[in-house]
């Protein structure tokens, strides 16, 4: 009998509670707080965008690691989880880990070994960057190492700041909002907004779970992950891709395709993701596709790289378990392209049994994470 | 009970100090002919993980590259492309950037273009763990055959030299380039039946030591978490990469005095393969010829251990 995997703990670190809670982030969602605004930790002059999400406090100095650690502290605290009586381990995402911070020169390993130190994770330690996927593959490692029965806990997350490095990068790229919003699916969408956060989830095999009475968010149905093959930082133009991993998230769960309610979809407000990923999702749930309700958080928090993926994974979490599903805020006009159910400017309540989360990153790199209702 | 995972194929490239590209003209006239010439990390990468099909016997065809998955441990390959950038920015006015250098500053960008390069489709994985990144891409690599998403697994490890690093960092016992790939298959599926198994892995275990086992190994003792192996042969072989001197460093492998750490081989690894970080699985696996453990750690104290059959 294939084990089951659920996730018993939550934490986020986001410009829009800047880490106050979860509670606090999801307020924010649902209200659809903007906090995209001009960058003030570099200056942007001579550039095309200036805004950004950007998290008050937690300091220069070592601050992925700062970020991330109140994110996965966050989690541990809410699964009531007792670290100290059993072998856990940690899966962390991370596309530039330490870029950013006062001192530049540590990687994704520092941040993990901290975290592992600090809670007494004596399991697998992780660490992948796929880019933009990358948080949503650490969740896919840490499911296979329950999966596999080499552990019953993981504290999974992923983290990145808003660097002047990750803001010229994308500038040079041609990738950044031109009018200050970050608008997906718009027909007029100029590009995304960097910003800067952490996700932290607890996964548990869930009898593991019900034996210690702990509280059962939803569960984690499949996942699956593949390249494109195609381009280092532009998508397949078909979403053949993209595609692919949902349907194999689907198999992998053997749920009915049909049954999927909701996509937080990875929706950046660039010209060509948000196009791609509509006929991704055309191309797997065919007919199906108009009935799923789509929203992007990113038009809110802008993209926060490797954490986007764990962030939003929350999102996806929170709106199960409130049924209420949050805003694509800053929508105006409709694009003929991106002609699915999106959740546009209101939050908007629906009864939600099956969600799923898209991450797709340079490099060709899809992720796909199916979330059940708890119960369901 | 075994896991029964073959490496059918072994690839390994190896500099003193940094890889001479130009002796491997054969292998780049079959990559090299795009319109731009390659950067030089994308012909050492291509060159190992060609050579490494190649010794498998598997020939790339059209049924097989969505059942072929890549892993790589890549941790420091691309600090060259992140210097070279921040250069760029610092110097250049905003918009005239170059973002050709900024796509390869993301750890993953190596293992994406060999899947491009190859038409490759299946999981990629790339991994940061430091030094015992190869590990972690080899574990992967395990468990996406045994779970049936892939047939192949191709995983590897890569650490180039940036001359732009901090000098601590290479003074750590960073003495040599090195790249190389493994060819994972299921020991009784072989795509080429000819080809005899090389080196089966049988297990593998992973975590974090505790601190009592981080002073076992700096007495060179078995620690804790490997008990479960203490029979698996005569010793463990174990390439410790615990010299690296970013920070936090906590086990006294680190010669304050020459200000350098020692890479300890405490069997019979060679003392002289220095210490290639992202790459220390591909490198030390590919030197085992015998039962035996094969023991990763990192810098703050996460491990691999791979128990393998050489014969």
């Amino acid at each position: 009998m294939p084990r089951e995997i659920v996730i018993t703990g939550l934490g986020v670190v986001t410009p829009i509670d800047s880490g106050r809670g979860v509670d606090k982030f999801w307020r924010g969602l649902c209200n659809g707080t903007n906090i995209i605004k001009p960058i003030k930790s570099f200056n942007t002059v001579g550039h095309k965008c200036h805004v950004g999400g950007e998290i008050l406090g937690f300091g220069t100095s070592d601050r992925c690691s700062r970020i991330f650690s109140s994110a996965c502290k966050q989690a541990i605290v809410d699964s009531r989880i007792s670290l100290d009586s059993e072998v856990c381990g940690i899966s962390f995402g991370s596309i530039l880990a330490g870029i950013g911070s006062e001192e530049q020169d540590y990687f994704s390993n520092y941040t993990s070994g901290i975290i592992a130190e600090q809670w007494n994770l004596r399991g697998p330690n992780i660490c992948v960057n796929t880019a933009c996927s990358s948080g949503a593959d650490a969740v896919g490692l840490a499911f296979n190492e329950i999966l596999n029965k080499r552990v019953n806990v993981m504290v999974v997350g992923g983290a990145d700041l808003l660097s002047e490095f990750a803001f010229q990068g994308f500038s040079a790229l041609d990738a950044l909002t031109k009018d200050g919003l970050v608008r997906p699916f718009d027909k007029n969408r100029t590009g995304l907004a960097l910003s800067e956060g952490a996700g932290a989830i607890i996964l548990e095999e869930k009898v593991h779970a019900q034996r210690r009475s702990a509280k059962i968010y939803a569960s984690l149905k499949g996942f699956a992950s593949c390249s494109d093959a195609y381009h280092l930082v532009r998508p397949q133009p078909e979403g053949e891709g993209l595609s692919m991993v949902i349907s194999q998230a689907i198999v992998n769960a053997e749920v009915n395709l049909n049954d999927v309610d909701f996509i937080n979809a990875h929706g950046t407000g660039t010209s060509y993701n948000d196009v791609i990923e509509a006929k991704a999702i055309k191309r797997s749930f065919g007919e199906h596709a108009s009935n799923i309700k789509i929203t992007s958080i990113k038009s809110m928090i802008g993209h926060a790289l490797g954490a986007s993926s764990v962030i939003e994974i929350i999102s996806c979490i929170k709106a199960m378990e409130s049924s209420m599903i949050p805003p694509t805020i800053n929508f105006q006009t409709s694009d003929p392209e991106c002609d699915l159910n999106y959740v546009f400017n209101k939050a908007c309540k629906s009864n939600i049994k099956l969600s799923m989360s898209l991450s797709a990153g340079f490099g060709g790199q899809n992720s796909a994470i199916l979330l059940g209702k708890e119960g369901k | 009970m075994s896991l029964d995972i073959t490496i059918s194929g072994v690839s390994i490239i190896r500099g003193n100090p940094k890889i001479d590209t130009e002796l491997f003209k054969a292998e780049l006239s079959i990559i090299d002919k795009g319109p731009y010439e390659l950067n030089r990390v994308q012909k050492i990468a291509a060159i190992a993980f060609v050579k490494s099909l190649s010794d498998a016997g598997i020939t790339l065809n059209e049924s097989n590259r969505k059942r072929i998955s890549i892993f790589l441990g890549n941790s420091y390959a691309i600090e060259e492309f992140k210097a070279t950038f921040l250069k760029s920015y610092k110097n250049t006015k905003p918009g005239l950037v170059n973002p050709s250098t900024f796509t390869f500053t993301t750890a993953n960008s190596i293992s994406s273009w060999l899947g491009m390069l190859f038409g490759i489709r299946g999981i990629n994985l790339t991994f940061t763990n430091g030094c015992i990144s190869s590990s972690q891409a080899i574990i992967a690599g395990c468990d996406s055959i045994i779970s049936g998403k892939s047939d192949i697994a191709v995983v590897g490890g890569i650490s180039l030299i940036c001359e732009d690093l901090n000098d601590e960092f290479y003074k750590s016992g960073f003495r040599h380039e090195y790249a190389g790939f493994l060819v994972l298959e299921k020991k009784n599926d072989l795509i080429n039946i000819e080809k005899k198994p090389l080196i089966i892995i049988e297990d593998f275990l992973q975590g974090f030591l505790s601190q009592v086992s981080i002073e076992a190994l700096n007495d060179r003792r078995l620690p804790k978490e490997l008990e479960k192996y203490r029979h698996h042969s005569d010793t463990v072989s174990a390439l410790l990469h615990l010299g690296n001197s970013l920070r936090k460093n906590k086990f006294s492998y680190y010669d304050e005095k020459q200000k350098q750490g020692r890479v300890s081989a405490v069997t019979y690894l060679n003392d002289q393969l220095g210490n290639v970080f992202s790459a220390a699985a591909i490198a030390g696996i590919s030197c085992i010829d015998k039962k035996s453990v094969f023991f990763d750690v990192d810098s703050y104290g996460a491990y691999v251990a791979l128990k393998i059959n050489a014969k």
